[in-house]
């Protein structure tokens, strides 16, 4: 399993509502794990207390219990949850230090105190994984948002990590930027194995990748499964409180549903629209 | 007497001109350097004119008067032209790994790159707020003075907030990049002195000491 | 009318983000500039009231001529929201925040508090009015940012990217919203390349790549349009994307030129119900 949480409930020091309210969750390794919900419903809480920042950084009252990759955050450095578990924010200006882009990957590994060596396989490996060889030595001011944010997650793929966790990483994009780089995200979990963790408020950009979509509300787990069948109970609910792809709410009015899931991809909507007639 | 003067400062300012160009050559940016200090001649002119003002009340000999405000004038340019080549020949990064050398620990040489990196951000925060504003009625160009101190608030409150949320999102993700994670950090690019670094050691080293010789043997008497 | 002649826009960097544009906008419509981020959708809705003036033609609001004019006094005609709602509040509640530019454009006091009250109510915020705006919530932020904008109702409303930081709750009430607001006197202007939501929204749409305008004309013909989509790099919206995909699986007579999720249920219902159970021959 790669990553186990139990009965998790956090409030921020000073806070009166509790931000994470007993949240039960595993993950398992190769999973693309989807999380959406309303903004401020906790997810960026969630993602922080995987990797340690909560409650290292950010102490508060902290209830439950946390294990990723065999390591328990909340007592382990973030500096060596951060080789296991790697995080990218959602706005890659803050995230981003260095004035050339290879300097910024390197940041990371020079900071582990790694052999120079070491740095140049693992950064070559990471440009390559996100396809941005070419920007090498160029300087993170003359990079698009979508180049910024491949750039942003190259220089934490340079870390190796087991799983890799993006708090919206798409947000600053543009609809076509952001499938794009959703895709490649789901293309470097297959070929290489790496748990991806990500919230996205455009289920229908992502949802093509996920093996499984995590609803929060409020702190809350309020749906947790496959896709097509979470998809699926949520019309089946009148839950508004998330955007479900216009297709499925398609083709959950036209009636072209199964007992427990619905199509969420256009291809899957189509077999399901052609094989009405026969 | 006046004779001296001029020869003096014309052998000043030609050892700082000369120096200035050899480095420029070194650093193969003289062109754009030339574009960017046009601007500098309306600020070069105001120094000239500043200064034969202030000067003007000693009553002095017209001849040195002249020759005073020129002696502020070049100074002001060489101070210019400094800055200017020092920012146009130094990537910050590099200038960074300088301070790392020369054993300055690394935080500061950090905070000092982290600074040169937002820069830009930040400027185009501050426009964008400014717009706006404007777009909401706020006039930041209108008013008496403490008028123009209120609206100022409309561009001081959302440039803290916005920079107190990007601290933290820093913060953030200096954590999650293992900052400060080894005591023994290593640097993946070294820096190196080239041949071009040393020449432009040697040139500079070389003006230097003209200009403190001279002046040592106060070859230019009564310079100010 | 908005119109702007011929305008070409040069940044002081020498990037030039506008070329040429003619457009003429009209009160009453639902206009939408789409086109990738760095198209020159900002920077069209900066020369709207003022802020940026163009290299060279001309912008005319109601017909006063932009250069003519102060961004104050063209900001009272077109209210323009910024993408990012951070950049815009620096009061102590978000009763102030709106009354701020009702009192700058000189409304009696009995008129800002109740043209205030009015708006907050109207953006479900009036329950907030005594808390600090930046302690909302990132769809409130976006909301507030918006009301502010409506308090004075201005001839026309200008939106940038109304739906970045939006979740699917927040753009349902947006929505709502801006049909609410749209009225025959007054003109609402978005930029945005969300294409879903401006499909559901927008009867026009101007889209824009690289500074120039590709396209102009009903939101049915183009955002149907998959390859002048694709040249100003936007997605296609579902609708149509699968009504294309419908047409080449074999249903070659369809009209893809539908575009709302009521106006799809209703047309592909249409066809699964006339054609029974062997309805593929039908309609192929």
């Amino acid at each position: 399993m790669a990553i186990e949480v139990s009965n998790l409930s956090f409030r921020y020091a000073g806070a009166t509502q509790w931000a994470l309210r007993n949240i039960s969750l595993s993950i398992e390794e190769g999973e693309f794990a989807v999380f959406t919900g309303a903004t401020g419903c906790g997810k960026s809480t969630l993602f922080k207390c995987l990797i340690g920042l909560i409650p290292q950084m950010y102490p508060g009252e902290y209830l439950g219990r946390v294990v990723v990759d065999g390591l328990d955050p909340a007592q382990t450095p973030v500096s060596r949850m951060a080789q296991k578990v790697g995080m990218v924010f959602q706005n890659p200006d803050n995230q981003l230090f260095a004035l050339t882009v290879e300097n910024d990957v390197a940041f990371a590994l020079e900071n582990l105190g790694l052999e120079r060596a070491e740095i140049e396989r693992r950064i070559s490996k990471a440009f390559k994984m996100m396809g941005i060889e070419d920007l090498r030595k160029r300087s993170p001011f003359e990079l698009s948002g979508g180049q910024k944010q491949r750039v942003a997650i190259a220089s934490i793929l340079a870390l190796e990590p087991d799983i890799l966790i993006l708090d919206e990483p798409t947000s600053s994009l543009d609809g076509a930027t952001a499938k794009k780089l959703l895709e490649e995200l789901g293309e470097i979990r297959r070929r290489e194995g790496i748990t991806v963790l990500i919230s996205e408020h455009r289920l229908d950009l992502v949802v093509r990748e996920a093996t499984r979509l995590i609803v929060i509300e409020e702190g809350q787990i309020v749906a947790d499964g496959e896709p097509r069948e979470v998809v699926h109970d949520l019309l089946e609910d009148g839950y508004e409180k998330v955007e479900l792809p216009k297709l499925s709410r398609l083709a959950w009015m036209l009636g072209l549903r199964g007992a427990d899931s619905i199509p969420v991809t256009r291809e899957e909507f189509v077999e399901r629209f052609l094989g009405v007639g026969k | 007497m006046f004779g001296e003067y001029w020869g003096g400062m014309l052998t000043v300012s030609s050892t700082i001109i000369l120096t200035q160009l050899v480095l420029l050559r070194l650093a193969r940016s003289a062109r754009y350097m030339l574009s960017t200090m046009r601007g500098a001649i309306p600020l070069v002119a105001l120094v000239f004119l500043l200064s034969l003002l202030g000067v003007l009340e000693s009553a002095v000999a017209y001849g040195e008067l002249l020759y005073r405000a020129s002696a502020s004038s070049i100074r002001f340019l060489a101070f210019l032209t400094s800055f200017n080549i020092f920012f146009l020949t130094t990537s910050p990064d590099e200038f960074g790994q300088l301070l790392l050398k020369l054993r300055i620990p690394y935080v500061y040489s950090f905070t000092f790159v982290a600074a040169v990196r937002l820069a830009p951000v930040i400027a185009d925060e501050a426009q964008e707020i400014i717009d706006a504003q404007r777009s909401r009625g706020v006039e930041f160009e209108k008013g008496n003075p403490l008028k123009r101190l209120r609206v100022l608030v409309g561009l001081f409150v959302p440039l803290l907030i916005n920079s107190l949320r990007r601290a933290y999102e820093m913060a953030e993700a200096l954590e999650v990049k293992c900052f400060g994670a080894s005591e023994r950090r290593t640097t993946y690019k070294e820096i190196r002195a080239t041949r071009r670094d040393i020449l432009a050691a040697i040139v500079i080293l070389a003006a230097f000491t003209l200009v403190l010789t001279a002046k040592s043997l106060k070859l230019f008497t009564g310079l100010p | 009318m908005i119109r702007i002649d011929s305008v070409w826009y040069e940044y002081p960097s020498g990037t030039v983000a506008l070329r040429n544009v003619n457009l003429v906008i009209n009160r009453g419509e639902i206009v939408a500039f789409m086109g990738e981020n760095g198209a020159g959708k900002t920077t069209l809705l900066k020369h709207l009231n003022g802020l940026l003036k163009p290299t060279s033609g001309k912008v005319e609001v109601d017909g006063v001529d932009t250069r003519t004019s102060t961004v104050a006094s063209l900001s009272r005609h077109v209210g323009l929201v910024f993408q990012n709602p951070d950049n815009m509040f620096f009061c102590t509640s978000v009763l102030e925040e709106v009354s701020y530019a009702l009192t700058r454009f000189g409304y009696s006091r009995e008129e800002v508090r109740r043209r205030a009250e009015e708006v907050l109510k109207l953006f479900n915020l009036w329950h907030y009015r005594d808390s600090s705006p930046f302690t909302l919530s990132g769809g409130e932020k976006k909301r507030l940012a918006i009301s502010i904008v409506v308090a004075w109702m201005p001839s026309y409303i200008v939106i940038d990217e109304p739906t970045t930081g939006l979740d699917g709750w927040g753009k349902r009430m947006l929505m709502d919203l801006l049909l609410h607001l749209k009225d025959s006197e007054r003109g609402i202007i978005l930029s945005s390349h969300d294409v879903e939501f401006i499909s559901e929204i927008a009867a026009r749409v101007v889209l824009l790549r690289r500074g120039e305008v590709i396209a102009d004309g009903p939101a049915e013909d183009i955002l149907t349009d998959t390859a002048l989509l694709e040249e100003a790099s936007l997605l296609t919206p579902q609708i149509p994307s699968l009504l294309y995909e419908l047409k080449r699986r074999g249903l070659k007579d369809l009209n893809h030129k539908c575009l709302r999720l009521d106006e799809a249920v209703r047309y592909l219902s249409a066809i699964l119900g006339r054609s029974g159970s062997n309805w593929r021959g039908d309609v192929v």
